[in-house]
Order: C-alpha cells, then structure tokens, then sequence
C-alpha cells in the first residue's frame, strides 16, 4: 500500500503544535503580607532599634511588605525557550492596595485608644512620592508604573504630624487589599517623652 | 491493584478469545509523555485475527518515569491509572503490518502539590496555596494508523492517534488559599498545564510506541 503524503503533512503539523516549552519571563508579584513595622526618624533617616526612647517630633512607621512571586515557571528546556513571543517582559501585580489603617494602644492626638489614625498621618516613598494624605496615596499607588510601585514595596513611611503626649506606644497596622485581604503587624513599643 | 487489573482483563480477553487468534502481551509508553509532567506506561492484551484486533491495556505512572528531574512541586508520591481499549482493522500485513482503529481512553490523575498557584479559569482568579491535591480525568476517542513491525514472537508498533479528549482539571483539599480576583495565566502553560482549573474539549494528537510479546 502506498503511504498518502498527506497523513504525514498532518503528523508534522500536529507535532509542531503539540510541542513547545514555556520561557521564563513575565509573572505576577502579589502582597502576602507586612513583613515587618519599624519606628523611622525622617530627620536621621534611621531605623531606631529597639528599646526605642526619643523626644524627636520627625518619627514615622517604616512598612516592610512580603512579597510573593508566581507564574513564572521554573521548568525550562533551552530548545524553544523563545517559542512564545507573547511572554510579558514584566512583572505585574496580582493585588493593590486599597485601604490602610493605623491603632494605637494609647489615646492620642485627642482620639480614643483603638481608633483609626490613618487620616492624620502623611505618607511617603522615598524618591518617588512626597508626603501625601491617605486618599491621595491610595489613588497614586495604582497608577505608578512597574519599577515605582516595587519601591512601594521596600519601604514606604506614615509620618506622624506632631510628637503627642509623653507615654509608650504601640502601633499596629492593618492594610488591606482589592480582595478583601487584611494584613497586620505591630510596631516595637516607642517611649515619646 | 494494578495486577489484579491486568489479571481480571486477561480473563475477559481469554472469555472472548476466538480459535483463531492470536494474543499479544504488551507494553506500550506515550514518548512525548516522557518529557511532560505526568508520563506513564501502558501494559495490557491485544487479540488478533486475520485482518483485525481488538486490544485494551491499562496504564500507571510515577514520578521516576519522567525525563526531567525539576519535580520540586511535588509534595509526595503521585498515582497516575487510566483505560484504552480499541479495535483495528489490519489493512496489510507485508512488508509490515498497517492498521486503522479507532480506541476510547480515560485516565486519572492525582497530584499533591506544595506551595503553588492554580488560574481557576471561569470565574477568573488565581489560588496560592501551601498544599492541594491536584486531579485530572481525561475521557477521549482516537482514531489511530499504526505500522507494526515483527521479528518472530516479538513485536513492535507506532501508532499516531488523532482524537479528541475531555479534560477536567481541579484542585481539592486546599490548604491556605490565598485568593487573587481577576488574574488569568499570564504565559502559554504547557508543561505545566496543570495549573489551569477548567474543564475543555480539547483536539489531540498521540503517539504511542508499543512492544508486544506473541503468546
């Protein structure tokens, strides 16, 4: 029987179609969570290490956020890796933040313990933005482009307005994002004297 | 349990089994198969007369099977079991034998997976998680052109299907989802396909080498 080129045509067709391997590039980062909390002197540009005592008026809480990568596949073959053209060069994020609140243990500037500061504080990226108010900040951080909103991430600072009154305190934080996610952490205890 | 799979499909063979035929045991493997994630090896029985066969086999895998060794998801041993049965008509039999069949397959796929992600296609979102079992079952129908090759009691046969296949796949005991709304797979999965939660038609080609042993 003589063999029908056309079932070969359709053999070497299938098979360029069936093969090909995923490249590396592209993916998407997404907020696990705050890593940590910090007490920063904005005047100093230091982290203060624990116990912390001061009288300066120029501290803020320096957020730390953990950060999780995924997509991108660690399995590759070095054949064809750039079989597909429509790998993202980037990064992209799978969650935003869309709200922040601030507690503290203590009354302060004229609030009852347990209420949300958040309103009063400025906030700040180095390098990137100037201190803003909590919905100017929320609406800018969507928009900053890929390399702007990763320094988010290493650190953006919530800046206290005045030095309150002489007592310890301890600040938590809550940040919650677009899925409805809420990540908390606490700040060491500061004695404001 | 797979052994007593092989046994009891045996017997019904035997059961049907006319004067006339002939019997193979074999051994058959998906190559391409190898290279993907969840490779496995077919054994079973295929029946022959003068100008037809019918065969089933059943198949297994694990993780030793496969030809990369980047298996760092895997949390723990994985079991991989399905079904092929099929008929074929024997078209020539010199200088080798060609066929034309059509089979049915289904297969099962369980998976423990650690610290990953899953795209659940519809509703569009993404699952990071510590620990899940992956699943899969795919149902398909294939018509299949083999060429087999003889050398005394030995066998052995290519055979290209074409076909198409049902695919479920799903994630259950998920420990620590993380949701993320909105987020679809970014790049083209292949091998790593298992990712997508979704349930497909999707159009199929095989290849399938098999060694067979006349009894």
């Amino acid at each position: 029987m003589q063999r029908k080129p056309g079932l070969v045509v359709i053999v070497m067709i299938t098979l360029f179609l069936t093969i090909g391997f995923q490249c590396e590039d592209g993916g998407y980062i997404a907020i696990r969570g705050v890593s940590k909390v910090e007490i920063f002197d904005r005047v100093s540009k230091e982290v203060l290490p624990a116990p912390i005592s001061t009288t300066t008026d120029s501290l803020a809480l320096l957020i730390s956020f953990e950060l999780e990568q995924f997509a991108s596949n660690e399995v590759s073959f070095s054949l064809m890796d750039e079989a597909w053209a429509d790998c993202p060069d980037g990064f992209c994020m799978a969650n935003e933040i869309t709200d922040i609140r601030v507690f503290c243990d203590k009354a302060i500037y004229n609030l009852p313990v347990n209420s949300d500061l958040a309103g009063l504080l400025t906030y700040r990226v180095q390098d990137i933005i100037e201190s803003v108010a909590l919905d100017e900040f929320l609406d800018i951080l969507p928009g900053l482009n890929e390399g702007y909103y990763f320094g988010v991430f290493e650190g953006f600072t919530m800046n206290f307005p005045t030095k309150p009154a002489p007592d310890v305190y301890i600040f938590s934080v809550e940040i919650e994002d677009n899925n409805g996610h809420v990540f908390t952490a606490s700040a060491p205890p500061v004695e404001w004297q | 349990m797979a052994m007593k799979s092989i046994l009891v499909l045996a017997i019904l063979f035997c059961f049907v089994l006319p004067s006339r035929a002939q019997v193979d045991i074999q051994l058959k493997t998906d190559p391409f198969e190898l290279g993907y994630t969840f490779p496995r090896l077919n054994i079973g029985i295929e029946v022959k007369g003068d100008d037809w066969a019918y065969w089933s086999s059943l198949h297994y895998g694990w993780e030793g099977l496969g030809l990369h060794d980047k298996r760092t998801y895997l949390s723990g041993p994985y079991s991989i079991w399905g079904i092929h049965g099929g008929v074929k008509r024997i078209l020539t039999s010199l200088p080798f034998e060609q066929s034309l069949g059509l089979h049915l397959r289904f297969d099962r796929t369980g998976v423990p997976l650690t610290d990953d992600v899953f795209y659940q296609i519809e509703p569009a979102h993404a699952v990071l998680f510590d620990l899940a079992i992956y699943k899969r079952t795919r149902l398909g129908a294939f018509i299949d052109y083999g060429m087999e090759f003889f050398h005394g009691r030995f066998c052995i046969e290519v055979i290209h299907s074409f076909g198409v296949r049902r695919i479920r796949k799903w994630y259950d005991d998920i420990e620590n989802p993380f949701v993320l709304a909105e987020i679809t797979p970014p790049v083209k999965l292949v091998r790593t396909d298992y990712k997508k939660a979704e349930s497909v038609w999707k159009g199929a080609y095989v290849y399938s080498m098999k060694m067979g042993w006349r009894l």
